[in-house]
C-alpha cells in the first residue's frame, strides 16, 4: 500500500463506497467491480480507519461482507461525519494556518508584507508573497479573516467571532447539539461542537437516515443554486445507462421520513415539465447561468407539488382520483382514524358508512401512495379510481400475498 | 428565458463543508499547540484519543521535528527532549461564515426555542443580525412527516421540556404527571437517562427509569407537569436492552420492483445484518428492534406486498399472515 493516505482529496469516491458499505451491506469485494481491486482495498482501509468500531465483517462462501452496521437511534453523533473530517492539504497549509492566526490574534491588522516577515521571525520559514495571498483570500472568503484597505495597501485581521463567544451560553449549546444530529446540514453543527470541544450525549434521533449526510455537499451547491435562480447542470443516474446530463432548474429538495429517499425537485425549461432525480447517486452538479422567470416556475411548482404524495411529478395517464376505503370500528380503533388523519398528507378523509372511512387522494401519480396504502393491509374494503393498473396490481398483490402466508394454512406456521 | 449573462459550465463550490479547516489533523495539531510543552507520550496518546485508527501513523511525523526538515515546523524539541510549539498563543477557533450561516437558518426553525430562553434568542439574533441565512426553511420538504408533531412553541411544553432537559443533564430525579395512550392520568418518579427526537412523528420522548415501573418511555407532549423529587426506593440503573426484541425478524426480500434496494434504503436507520441468497434474486435480513416499534415495523414490512416475505419469528409472520387473510377475505367476498 506505497502512497496510502487516509486523508483524500476527493470525496465523490468515498462517498460511493460508504454509501455502499452502509446501505448494501451484503457486497463482498468482487460485487465491487466498478473500480478496480486495489482502489477497494484502498477505500475499505480508510472506512476502517475513519469508522473502525462500527464495521462489521462477515465472512461467506461468496468472500467476505464488510458492512457498517449500527441502529441510528442509539448514537449520538452521526459516525459517517468522520469522512468529512479526511481533506487533504499541503504542509504549507497547515503551516500558515496556524502561524497566520497565532501572529493575527492580538487583534492587529497587517499587510502582506508584515506578515510574511512576521512568520520568518517565528519560524524561520519564508512564504512567498504569492502563496501568503492566496491563503489570506481563501481565509477571507471563509469569514476566519477580514480585509481592509487603508489607502492603497490592503490589510488583514483576525475575524473576532469564536466559537466560545458565540455558544456563551447552556442553551445554545444543548441547541447546537440537537441540530448537529438533524437533516438540515447537521453535519455543520457538529463542526461547531468540535470547535468548541463539546460533544452531544443528550439527544438522540430515531426514524434518522445518517446516509443522508454524504449529499450534504452536493445539497449545499443546490442551496446555493436554488438562492441565486440558477440553473443546474446535472449527472443524471440511469441503470440503462441512458442517463445524461440536464440542464435543470432546482425547486426543492424532497425528502422521505419513512423511506429515506431523497429527491431534487426540479424544472426542465427545455421540456418544459416538471419531475424529481434521486440525490443519493448524484454527482456534483455544474451551474449553468440564471434563470429570469423564476417565480413564474416556482408558482407553477407550488401548485403542482399540492397534488404530490411523494416525488413523483409525472402525471399517470388517464388517472382519476384515488378513494380508498377502510374498515375502522370506531369504538376501538380511534388510533387508526388517528392514523391516517396524521399520514394522509394531502388526501381527504371522511366517514361513509358505518364503520367505514374514505380517503381520497387526488394525485399526479396516485400509484405512488400504494406502498402506504398497503400498510393498511387487512382492513381495505375498496380501491376506486386511481389507474385499473394500480387496482389490478393490488388485487395481483394480495393473492400472491396469501400464497406467500400460505391461505389458512401456512406450513411456516408451526 | 436563460439569461444572457450566462456563464460556462462551472462547479458550484463557493460554499464547502468538505475543507481542512474542519479535518480531525488540524483539530489535533490544534489541540497539541494549546499545550506550552508536551512529551511524545503525550502527543501519541492525544492523536490516539482525536484520530483515526491510522492517524498515528501519518501525523506523528510531520509533527515531531526531523532532521531532514520534513516536519511541518510547528515544534521544536528541547534539550530533554520535551516538545514546545513554535507558537505563543492558544489557537482561537474562529467561527467560519458556513458556520455562522447555519446557526442564522436555525432562528427560523421552531425547535429553537426548546433551548434558548428569550434572552439567549435575543443575544443570538444579536450575533446573527448580518448575517444571511445557509438555507431558507422552505428549501427541504418533507414529504411524509406527520402532521400532529409536537407543540414547540407552546409556553407549557417549552417549560416541561426544559424542566426534563434539565434533571437530564444535572442526573435529578423528577416527579412528571402525564396522561397514558389509552387516557389514563399516571404520576410518578422518573429519572430521565435519554431525551429522543423522531424526525418522522415530529415528536420527543423521554427515557426514564424508574424504582416502581423500571424503563418507560414518555411522549414529552403528554407530560402535564414535572418537578424535582426526592429519591425514594432505590432508582434501577438505565437497561434499554429490555426494550429490545428478544430476536431479530427475519425476512427475504426480492429485486422485484427494486424492492431490496428500497428496503435496505428504508431500513437503514436499524441493525441488521443482511446476505445475498446465492442462486436467488433475494436478501435475506436479520433486523433488531425495538419491542415498541413492533406492529408499526410490521405494518411497513407489510406495505412492500409480494416481494418480501416475513420468515420469522413465528409470531410475527402469523400476525402478517392474519392480516392477509383477512385482506384477502375482504377482497374476495367483495368480488362475489
Amino acid at each position: 500500500m506505497a502512497g496510502f493516505s487516509e486523508l483524500i482529496k476527493n470525496f465523490e469516491k468515498a462517498r460511493d463506497y460508504l454509501r455502499d458499505f452502509y446501505i448494501c451491506g451484503y457486497k463482498v469485494r468482487g460485487d465491487f467491480n466498478k473500480k478496480s481491486s486495489r482502489t477497494y482495498d484502498d477505500e475499505k482501509r480508510r472506512a476502517e480507519s475513519w469508522l473502525g468500531e462500527y464495521l462489521r465483517y462477515d465472512d461467506l462462501s461468496r468472500g467476505r461482507q464488510v458492512s457498517i452496521s449500527l441502529d441510528s437511534s442509539r448514537i449520538s453523533e452521526n459516525p459517517l461525519y468522520q469522512a468529512f473530517y479526511t481533506r487533504s492539504f499541503t504542509d504549507n497549509d497547515i503551516r500558515l494556518h496556524f502561524l497566520l492566526l497565532d501572529i493575527l490574534i492580538d487583534g492587529e491588522s497587517y499587510t502582506i508584507n508584515e506578515l510574511c516577515t512576521m512568520i520568518e521571525e517565528m519560524s524561520g520559514y519564508l512564504p512567498e508573497e504569492q502563496t501568503l495571498r492566496l491563503k489570506l483570500k481563501e481565509y477571507t472568503e471563509e469569514g476566519i479573516v477580514i480585509s481592509e484597505k487603508h489607502g492603497k495597501k490592503l490589510y488583514y485581521r483576525l475575524c473576532s467571532d469564536t466559537a466560545a463567544d458565540w455558544l456563551d451560553s447552556d442553551g445554545i449549546r444543548d441547541a447546537v447539539r440537537f441540530f448537529s444530529q438533524t437533516q438540515e446540514f447537521g453535519l455543520i453543527g457538529n463542526t461547531i461542537l468540535k470547535s468548541a470541544e463539546l460533544k452531544n450525549e443528550l439527544f438522540y434521533m430515531k426514524h434518522y437516515y445518517i446516509v443522508h449526510t454524504l449529499e450534504d455537499e452536493v445539497i449545499l451547491s443546490i442551496v446555493e443554486a436554488m438562492d441565486n435562480h440558477q440553473l443546474l447542470e446535472i449527472e443524471i443516474f440511469s441503470r440503462n445507462g441512458n442517463g445524461g446530463v440536464k440542464t435543470v432548474l432546482p425547486m426543492q429538495i424532497l425528502s422521505s421520513l419513512q423511506t429515506g429517499r431523497r429527491f431534487l425537485a426540479v424544472y426542465i425549461p427545455s421540456e418544459d415539465r416538471f419531475t424529481s432525480f434521486r440525490l443519493d447517486l448524484m454527482p456534483m452538479p455544474k451551474t449553468a447561468g440564471r434563470f429570469d422567470k423564476y417565480d413564474d416556475i416556482r408558482a407553477r411548482y407550488e401548485k403542482l407539488v399540492t397534488r404530490c404524495f411523494g416525488v413523483s411529478m409525472d402525471n399517470a395517464k388517464a388517472a382519476e382520483p384515488l378513494r380508498i376505503t377502510f374498515a375502522v370500528d370506531e369504538s376501538t380503533e380511534y388510533f387508526i382514524i388517528d392514523r391516517l388523519e396524521r399520514e394522509k398528507r394531502c388526501g381527504v378523509l371522511k366517514k361513509t358508512g358505518d364503520g367505514e372511512f374514505t380517503l381520497t387522494l387526488n394525485l399526479c401519480d396516485p400509484n405512488e401512495a400504494m406502498k402506504w396504502v398497503k400498510t393498511f393491509i387487512g382492513r381495505i374494503i375498496k380501491i376506486e379510481g386511481g389507474t385499473e393498473f394500480l387496482r389490478k396490481r393490488f388485487a395481483d398483490d394480495i393473492d400472491r400475498m396469501y400464497a406467500i402466508y400460505g391461505g389458512e394454512d401456512d406450513q411456516d406456521l408451526q | 428565458m436563460i439569461s444572457t449573462e450566462c456563464m460556462p459550465f462551472t462547479e458550484v463550490r463557493t460554499i464547502k463543508i468538505f475543507s481542512e479547516l474542519y479535518g480531525a489533523y488540524f483539530r489535533i495539531v490544534s489541540k497539541l499547540l494549546s499545550e506550552h510543552a508536551i512529551t511524545d507520550s503525550e502527543v501519541y496518546s492525544i492523536i490516539a484519543e482525536d484520530g483515526f485508527r491510522d492517524t498515528g501513523l501519518f501525523l506523528t511525523k510531520k509533527l515531531m521535528p526531523q532532521n531532514d526538515g520534513s516536519d511541518w515546523g510547528l515544534f521544536k524539541r528541547d534539550k530533554v527532549g520535551v516538545l514546545h510549539p513554535v507558537t505563543v498563543s492558544e489557537p482561537p477557533h474562529i467561527l467560519t461564515t458556513l458556520q455562522k450561516r447555519w446557526l442564522r437558518s436555525k432562528l427560523d426553525d421552531p425547535r429553537l426555542c426548546l433551548f434558548l430562553d428569550d434572552r439567549e434568542l435575543k443575544s443570538l439574533c444579536e450575533k446573527v443580525a448580518d448575517v444571511p441565512p445557509l438555507y431558507p426553511h422552505d428549501v427541504f420538504r418533507y414529504v411524509d412527516k406527520y402532521s400532529d408533531g409536537d407543540p414547540f412553541t407552546k409556553t407549557d411544553y417549552r417549560k416541561n421540556f426544559r424542566a426534563v432537559l434539565s434533571a437530564l443533564k444535572q442526573k435529578q430525579l423528577i416527579e412528571i404527571s402525564y396522561v397514558s395512550r389509552t387516557g389514563k392520568s399516571i404520576v410518578g418518579k422518573f429519572l430521565p437517562y435519554k431525551l429522543e427526537y423522531s424526525h418522522r412523528d415530529d415528536k420527543f420522548r423521554v427515557f426514564c427509569t424508574s424504582a416502581l415501573k423500571g424503563s418507560v418511555v414518555i411522549n414529552l407532549a403528554r407530560i402535564e407537569t414535572v418537578s424535582p423529587a426526592k429519591s425514594s426506593g432505590v432508582i434501577p440503573p438505565p437497561d434499554e436492552n429490555s426494550l429490545r426484541c428478544d430476536e431479530p425478524i427475519e425476512l427475504t426480500v426480492s429485486k422485484e420492483r427494486r424492492a431490496d434496494e428500497r428496503f435496505l434504503m428504508e431500513f437503514a436507520p436499524y441493525e441488521k445484518r443482511t446476505e445475498r441468497i446465492e442462486g436467488s434474486d433475494k436478501v435475506s435480513v436479520k433486523l433488531w428492534y425495538d419491542k415498541s416499534d413492533e406492529t408499526d415495523l410490521l405494518v411497513r414490512l407489510l406495505g412492500f406486498g409480494p416481494v418480501l416475505e416475513i420468515k420469522g419469528p413465528q409470531e410475527i409472520r402469523q400476525k402478517a399472515a392474519e392480516r392477509v387473510r383477512k385482506q384477502w377475505k375482504i377482497l374476495h367476498s367483495d368480488r362475489k
